[in-house]
C-alpha cells in the first residue's frame, strides 16, 4: 500500500476516535451536569478540556500530523483524568478506571507498542495515586458520586469502548480485505506467469520446428521423397500434444505421413500451390485433447501456414531450377541442331551429287539390253544399298529441317498403304501387320513422302519393340474431332476434324522415363543399331505439319502412337505414278557443276528418249541458251553451283524466254529454293531416280 | 543428348555401311566376264563415286573429331 493511503486511513481513524470520544464525553458530561449538580464545575471543566483538546488535535491531524495528534490525545486524556483524580479521591476516583480506555485508544491509534507504553504509564500513574492515596495532596471527594452518576460514567466508558472496538473491528476487516485482495492479485499474477511459461514453451517448440524445417528445405538440397519424410517426422513435436499428434504432407502423387496417421475430426490443414501442382500439409490429433481453448492454438494455425509457405517456396525454387536446366538443355540441343543443320547442308550437296552418279549409272547399267540375269541381280542389290544410303542422307536433312517439303492436299490412305507394303517387305515374318482404313476420310495438307517416312519410322520402332518374338503391328487410319475424343484432347491441337494414324504394337511397352525422352534427338534404346533420330524426325515432321503425336504405353502392354493431322477442304492431288515416262526427242539442257553428274544425266536423258546437252558451267549454259532460246524444250539445273546458283540461272533463262520450263534439282531446302518455288519454278529432289526424272520432265513439257 | 561429334560418327557409320555394299558389288560386277564396255564404264563411275563418298565421310569424321568436344548425355 502507498504511504499516502496508509496515512489517510490513520487520519480517518483518528478523526473517528476523537469525534466519537468527544460526542460520548459531551453527552455524558452534559447529563452529569444535571444529575450531579455538586460536580458542576468539574464536569464543566472536563467538558471544556476534552472538547478543546479534541478540536485542537483534530486541527493538528488535518495538517497531517496524525501520529503527533494521536500521542497528544492519549497523553492529554491521561493527564486530564490524572489531574482530575487529585480532586476526586485519587485512586478511588471513578475516572481512574478510564485508563484502560486510553490504553485501547493508544493501541488503536498508534499500534501495539504504543498500547504497551500507555498501559505501563497508566499503571505507573495508578500505582502513584495508590501510594499517595493518604497524602493531603489528594483530596477526598467533596461530594460522592451518586449511583446515577456512576452509571453514567460507566455508560461513558462502555460507549467509548464500543466505539473503539467498532473502529478496531473495521480496521481489521479492512486489513483482511486488503490482504485477500493482494492474495487474489498474486494468484492472478502466478496464473499469468504459468500461462506465459507454457506459451513460451510452445513458441520455443514452434521456432525449433521452423528452424529445423529451414535446414531441411535448403535451396541446395535436391527435392525427393526424403525431404517430405524428414519434415513430417519433425512436425508432431511442435504441437501442444505431441503424443497424440500425427502429420501428413501430400504433394502431387506423393503422400508422406507419420506411422500413426489416421482420419480424425481434429485436423489442421494448410493447402499450398506451386506452378507444377498442389499439395497440403496436415496435422491431426488421434485423441481428443483435454483443453478449453480448442484443439489447436492460433499460433499453431500460423505455424502450419508458415510450413506450407516454406515448402511451396522450396518446391517452386526447384521447379524453376529444373525448368532452367531443361531450357539450357533445349538451348544446347538447339545449338547442336543448328550445327548439325549447317553440317548437313554442307555435306548434302556433295553427297547427293555422288549418290546421283551412283544411282543413275546403276539405272543405266540396268537398262542395258545385254545385261545378264546375274549382273542384273547384283545391280539390283547395288541399287538397294544406294537407296539406303540415299535414305540416310535424306533423314539427316529431314532432321535438320533442310529437306524440301512439297505439301499438297493428300489422301492419306494410299500413302499409309504404300508404307505398310514396304514394312511388310522389310519386317520379319513373325510380325503380323494388320491395316485398317476408315471410309470417306478427308484430305490432309501434307508432304506425302514425309508422312510416309513418319509411318516407316513408327512401324520400324514398333517392330523393334516386339523383338525377335514378334507380335501384332496394327496400323489404322480414322477421323477424330479434337475436343470430342479424350485421347485427341490431350494432344496440343486446335479444335476440329483431324485424320488420325494409329500405330500400335504388342511389344514390351515403355517405362515413364523412356516415354519422357522418346522424341529426344539421338535418344535410342536400340544401342548401336539405332540412330536415335527416327522418332525425333517423325515428331518434327508431324509438328511442322501442324499436327501432334501422342503415345500410350505401359510396361508389358505394348505401345500405341497416334499421329493427328488437321483435315482440310480441297481436292486430293493424285500422287505421281512411279513409272518411267519416255520422251519424244525433246531437247533438254542439263546443268550441274559436277561433271560426273552431267555425264551420267545426259546419258540417262537419252535413254529416256530425249536429246540432251550437258553443261558443267552455268555461264556457258546461259550463253548457249542466249544464242538460241528456242533450241531447248526444258532445262534442269542444279541449285548449288559456284559461279551462278540454279535459281539465278532460271531467272536469267526466263528473262530471255518467258515461261521457259525450268526445274531446279537440290537435295535440301533453302531460302533461295523456297523463293524459286514461289516463282513457279519446279523443284526436283536430288538424288533423283530415273522414274522421278522422267515424271518431272513430263510435267514440265505438258 | 549425344554430342554433335557422336551424331556425325553415327551418321558416317550408317551411310558407310550401304556404301560398302555398293562398292563391293560394283567391284564384283567389274570382274564379271560377260560385261559390255559401257556397263563396265558405268560400274567404274559408280566405284569412283562411292570412293569419293567414303573419302568425304572420313574427312567429315576427322573434322568432327578435331573441332567438336564430346559432351556427356544428360
Amino acid at each position: 500500500m502507498f504511504i499516502s493511503e496508509e496515512h489517510a486511513q490513520s487520519s480517518r481513524l483518528f478523526r473517528q476516535v476523537t469525534g466519537g470520544m468527544m460526542a460520548v464525553s459531551t453527552t455524558v458530561l452534559v447529563v452529569l451536569l444535571f444529575v450531579q449538580p455538586a460536580h458542576f464545575t468539574r464536569a464543566l471543566a472536563a467538558l471544556a478540556a476534552v472538547n478543546t483538546l479534541g478540536f485542537v488535535l483534530l486541527a493538528v491531524n488535518r495538517r497531517g500530523h496524525t501520529r503527533a495528534a494521536s500521542i497528544a490525545l492519549v497523553t492529554g486524556l491521561v493527564a486530564l483524568v490524572t489531574v482530575m483524580s487529585f480532586s476526586a479521591g485519587g485512586i478511588r476516583s471513578p475516572g481512574v478506571t478510564m485508563f484502560f480506555i486510553f490504553v485501547l485508544m493508544a493501541g488503536l491509534l498508534l499500534g501495539q507498542r504504543a498500547g504497551i507504553v500507555a498501559a505501563a504509564l497508566c499503571a505507573a500513574i495508578g500505582l502513584a495515586l495508590a501510594l499517595f492515596s493518604s497524602s493531603p495532596a489528594v483530596a477526598s471527594p467533596v461530594v460522592p458520586y451518586s449511583p446515577i452518576a456512576l452509571w453514567l460514567l460507566n455508560t461513558l466508558y462502555m460507549g467509548v469502548v464500543l466505539i473503539l472496538l467498532r473502529l478496531a473491528t473495521e480496521a481489521m476487516a479492512k486489513a483482511l480485505g486488503r490482504a485477500e485482495s493482494e492474495i487474489r492479485v498474486r494468484q492472478r499474477a502466478e496464473l499469468e506467469r504459468e500461462h506465459l511459461v507454457h506459451d513460451l514453451g510452445e513458441r520455443v517448440k514452434e521456432l525449433r520446428l521452423l528452424h529445423a524445417a529451414a535446414r531441411v528445405l535448403q535451396e541446395t538440397r535436391p527435392f525427393d521423397r526424403s525431404v517430405l519424410e524428414e519434415l513430417v517426422a519433425m512436425m508432431p513435436a511442435a504441437w501442444q500434444h505431441p503424443d497424440s499428434c500425427e502429420a501428413r504432407i501430400t504433394y502431387q502423387d506423393t503422400v508422406v505421413a507419420t506411422p500413426g496417421w489416421c482420419e480424425a475430426s481434429r485436423r489442421l490443414s494448410a493447402p499450398f500451390t506451386t506452378s507444377a501442382g498442389q499439395g497440403v500439409v496436415e496435422v491431426i490429433y488421434r485423441d481428443e485433447p483435454r483443453t478449453t481453448t480448442g484443439a489447436f492454438l492460433k499460433e499453431e494455425r500460423l505455424l502450419i501456414d508458415s510450413l506450407a509457405e516454406m515448402l511451396a517456396a522450396y518446391l517452386e525454387h526447384h521447379i524453376a531450377g529444373r525448368r532452367r536446366s531443361q531450357l539450357e538443355a533445349q538451348l544446347r540441343q538447339s545449338q547442336q541442331m543448328e550445327a548439325l543443320g549447317t553440317l548437313a547442308g554442307g555435306i548434302a550437296h556433295d553427297f547427293n551429287n555422288l549418290l546421283t552418279a551412283i544411282g543413275s549409272n546403276a539405272d543405266l547399267a540396268l537398262t542395258e539390253a545385254s545385261v545378264t540375269p546375274q549382273v542384273k541381280e547384283h545391280l539390283t542389290e547395288l541399287r538397294k544399298a544406294h537407296a539406303r544410303a540415299t535414305d540416310l542422307v535424306k533423314r539427316i536433312l529431314l532432321f535438320s529441317r533442310r529437306q524440301e517439303a512439297n505439301r499438297t492436299p493428300t489422301a492419306l490412305g494410299p500413302v499409309v498403304e504404300e508404307a505398310v507394303k514396304l514394312l511388310r517387305a522389310s519386317l520379319p515374318a513373325m510380325i503380323d501387320i494388320q491395316f485398317a482404313v476408315a471410309p470417306d476420310l478427308p484430305a490432309v495438307l501434307v508432304d506425302g513422302s514425309q508422312i510416309h517416312q513418319v509411318i516407316m519410322n513408327l512401324g520400324t520402332n514398333a517392330a523393334h519393340a516386339m523383338g525377335e518374338r514378334g507380335g501384332v503391328l496394327r496400323i489404322g487410319l480414322d477421323l477424330v474431332t479434337v475436343g470430342e475424343s479424350p485421347s485427341a484432347s490431350s494432344a496440343d491441337l486446335g479444335a476440329g476434324p483431324h485424320v488420325r494414324i494409329s500405330v500400335s504394337d504388342t511389344g514390351a511397352g515403355m517405362s515413364p522415363e523412356i516415354r519422357a525422352r522418346l522424341f529426344e534427338p539421338f535418344f535410342t534404346t536400340k544401342g548401336t543399331s539405332g540412330t536415335g533420330l527416327g522418332l525425333s524426325v517423325a515428331h518434327g515432321i508431324v509438328t511442322d505439319h501442324g499436327g501432334a503425336i501422342t503415345v500410350e504405353s505401359a510396361i508389358g502392354q505394348g505401345s500405341t502412337f497416334h499421329v493427328y493431322l488437321p483435315a482440310v477442304d480441297g481436292d486430293v492431288v493424285p500422287a505421281p505414278a512411279e513409272e518411267v515416262v519416255l520422251g519424244h526427242g525433246e531437247h533438254i539442257m542439263y546443268v550441274d557443276d559436277e561433271e560426273a553428274v552431267v555425264f551420267v544425266m545426259t546419258r540417262l536423258l537419252k535413254r529416256l528418249g530425249y536429246r540432251s546437252t550437258g553443261y558443267s558451267d552455268a555461264d556457258e549454259a546461259l550463253q548457249a541458251f542466249r544464242t538460241n532460246p528456242q533450241e531447248f524444250n526444258a532445262v534442269i539445273t542444279d541449285m548449288a553451283m559456284p559461279k551462278m546458283s540454279g535459281a539465278r540461272l532460271a531467272h536469267e533463262l526466263r528473262a530471255l524466254r518467258p515461261g521457259m520450263p525450268v526445274a531446279i534439282a537440290s537435295g535440301y531446302e533453302s531460302a533461295e529454293m523456297e523463293a524459286a518455288g514461289r516463282a513457279g519454278i519446279t523443284r526436283i529432289a536430288k538424288p533423283m531416280s530415273m522414274e522421278a526424272l522422267s515424271q518431272t520432265l513430263r510435267a514440265l513439257l505438258q | 543428348m549425344e554430342s554433335l561429334q557422336d551424331a556425325v560418327f553415327r551418321f558416317a557409320h550408317d551411310v558407310g555401311s550401304p556404301l560398302t555394299v555398293v562398292r563391293t558389288l560394283a567391284q564384283l560386277l567389274t570382274e564379271e566376264p560377260g560385261l559390255g564396255a559401257e556397263q563396265r564404264a558405268d560400274l567404274n563411275r559408280i566405284l569412283e563415286a562411292s570412293k569419293d563418298i567414303h573419302q568425304k565421310l572420313i574427312t567429315l569424321r576427322e573434322f568432327a573429331a578435331r573441332t567438336t568436344p564430346t559432351h556427356s548425355d544428360e
